[in-house]
């Protein structure tokens, strides 16, 4: 569910100004980030969204409704909502606070229990062990991640999250972005993230929105803002290293190519069977994939063109390097330099190719940004 | 010794009626208290209200130094003497440990915590039954247990009024320099408000959620 903020605007007292005149619309299925300097008005315009702060005017639309049109409790409800990990409730075990909404919401208990499990197994928590402890027998990245698991136990379209892995050391927050990106990639919700960690609204962010003093800056796509910084605001905020920063952090998932060209193998294929398939196209290679349909190698054109027509295709398969949606766009990159190949296959935790990435998007991509971060 | 057991041979039928009273005047304003006082703690501490709240901490944490004897003496010259004075004067006296405990249990219990509450979708009813009370329950008993404890202790001054209780026992020993009757009605004061503090204890180790008594042990 898209969200539409409409000439959004608080103020605090007389005259503290807090949001002014905020016009974006966070897009479904995606993860917005909302960035800038401490007491830009992140907070504020975040708990706008579910009223824990009423606006002074404008105007907040989901799914083609004002949010005045929902009882507050139920919009509430309706909102996965994730803070800082002193947000859980200390009396509560893992299982009850991840209830806690469900229960709200008068679930049946094995409803409840099945669907605190299931999540629990998608947060990378043990099932057996976890959801009978406290949070106070927890690590700060596994109340995170708790934490989360609440934020959307009751399966809420929407996910509003301020600074969640704020808290947590360095190490420690790597890898629960990292979950978090496989974990949206499964969900798909639509997410205002709020963080003022420029390397994570990067790494996350499919769109960022950046504030300052209330007003919204730019608001674009991530490769957009890293390439076309409005203004040396924005330049600043991103760093001078940020052609490469962001490299290591945009994730291949957002940025492969699904359009390629791939061949089933079975054991009666022949070259000229696959040349009369490749043919078809005007692709110069074409990527091999078993009975599973796992990926299995690739065949060059000009190579299979010059070999016997009636052999088994399976001979002239080449082993390729592949990538996961997770990895940075700079490991495809660093794969592509040692493997000499031109493209890499992106391939899911399942086996299945989802795409590819190419050097000549990379190069497009990355093009007007000065990578050796000397600007 | 053997005095000791003497007097409560011949007087078993004195001292079960004076033990009697002394229970239903500490039940009485102790149980009095604790409604009471945890509907103002409660009350004060409601949002929007937490000025109040803190402006009553302020108050019970004084008159916690409030000598029990002054609370007796001053409530006797407002409403005389008998059992009802006894009991109003003591549910005074208890309110305050029971209203300053739950009143700061409630009140530190973290806005993060709270917010992450109302954030979910809960109304502020559910916020206070499901959230704020459930973590405030450590202070909140703390507060009914030293209440009780004072209590049973001060009732014993209830005598002074001609409430009866065990005190009355003891001042009957103090006026005959009787150090034997003293401890008769000493004794048992003692002991029971040691039982109602072990029974008090292990309440409280059963209502209070296992994840606050483990915050509490990592704390230490
Ligand atoms: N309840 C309030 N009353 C008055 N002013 C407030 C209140 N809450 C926030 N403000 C002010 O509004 C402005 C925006 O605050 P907000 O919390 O939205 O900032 P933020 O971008 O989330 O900052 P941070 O990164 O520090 O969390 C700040 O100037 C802040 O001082
Ligand atoms: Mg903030």
């Amino acid at each position: 569910m898209a969200i539409e903020l409409k000439k959004l605007r608080k103020v605090y007292g007389e005259s503290t100004v807090a949001v002014d005149d905020v016009d974006l619309t966070f897009e479904d299925k995606k993860i917005s980030i909302l960035i800038g300097p401490s007491g830009c008005g992140k907070t504020t315009t975040l708990k706008m969204i579910n009223r824990l702060i009423e606006r002074t005017s404008g105007d907040i639309i989901i799914d083609g409704r004002s949010i005045d049109e929902i009882g507050v409790i139920e919009l509430r409800r309706s909102i996965g909502y994730v803070i800082q990990e002193i947000g859980l409730f200390p009396h509560m075990t893992v299982f009850d606070n991840i209830a806690v909404v469900p229960r709200l919401l008068k679930w049946p208990e094995d409803k409840i229990k099945k669907r605190v499990m299931e999540l629990l197994d998608l947060m990378n928590l043990d099932p057996d062990e976890h959801p009978y402890k406290y949070p106070v027998q927890l690590s700060g990245g596994q109340k995170q991640r708790v934490g989360v698991a609440r934020g959307l136990a009751a399966d809420p379209e929407i996910l509003l999250m301020d600074e969640p892995f704020g808290a947590i050391d360095p190490i420690n927050r790597e890898k629960l972005q990292d979950a978090f990106i496989e974990i949206q990639e499964q969900i798909n919700k639509t997410i205002v993230f709020v963080t003022h960690d420029i390397r994570e609204a990067i790494k996350l962010g499919d769109n960022i929105a950046i504030f300052n003093e209330g007003k919204l800056v730019q608001y674009d796509e991530t490769m957009t803002v890293i390439n076309e910084p409005a203004d040396d605001f924005v330049e600043n905020l991103l760093g001078s290293d940020r052609g490469l920063r962001s490299m290591e952090l945009v994730r291949v998932h957002d940025h492969y190519d699904t359009d390629f060209f791939a061949l089933e193998l079975t054991e009666k294929l022949t070259v000229g069977d696959a040349l009369k398939e490749i043919e078809k196209t005007d692709r110069r290679y074409a990527y091999v994939l078993n009975e599973k349909k796992r990926l299995a190698g690739y065949v060059v054109r000009k190579k299979i063109e010059k070999a016997n027509k009636s052999d088994p295709l399976k001979k002239h398969v080449k082993e390729t390097e592949s990538i996961h949606p997770s990895s940075s766009l700079l490991e495809a990159m660093s794969l592509m330099m040692t493997s000499g190949l031109s493209a890499v296959p992106v391939v899911d935790d399942r086996g299945r190719v989802r795409g590819v990435v190419r050097f000549s998007a990379l190069m497009e991509m990355f093009g007007s940004v000065d990578l050796t971060g000397s600007d | 010794m053997q005095a000791l057991f003497d007097y409560y041979r011949y007087n078993m039928e004195y001292f079960l009626i004076k033990l009697g009273e002394h229970m239903s005047i500490f039940a009485l304003s102790w149980a009095m208290a604790i409604v009471v006082g945890l509907l103002i703690a409660i009350a004060s501490t409601r949002p929007g209200r937490m000025k109040i709240g803190n402006a009553l901490l302020t108050i019970t944490g004084f008159s916690q130094a409030v000598p029990s004897i002054a609370v007796i003496a001053l409530v006797f010259i407002f409403t005389g003497i008998g059992f009802r004075p006894a009991v109003l004067a003591l549910f005074i006296y208890s309110l305050v440990p029971i209203v300053f405990n739950a009143a700061s249990g409630l009140v530190s219990v973290s806005p993060g915590m709270k917010e992450a509450a109302r954030g979910m979708g809960m109304t502020n009813g559910q916020i206070l039954r499901k959230v704020e009370l459930p973590a405030s329950v450590p202070a909140i008993l703390s507060g009914i247990r030293s209440a009780a404890t004072i209590n049973i202790g001060t009732t014993t001054i209830a005598a002074a009024i001609g409430a009866g209780g065990l005190g009355e026992i003891i001042f009957t020993g103090i006026r005959n320099f009787n150090f034997t009757i003293i401890l008769a009605g000493a004794i048992p004061t003692a002991i029971t408000a040691i039982l109602v503090d072990v029974v008090l204890s292990v309440v409280e180790k059963r209502v209070t959620s296992k994840g606050l008594q483990l915050a509490e042990h990592w704390r230490e």
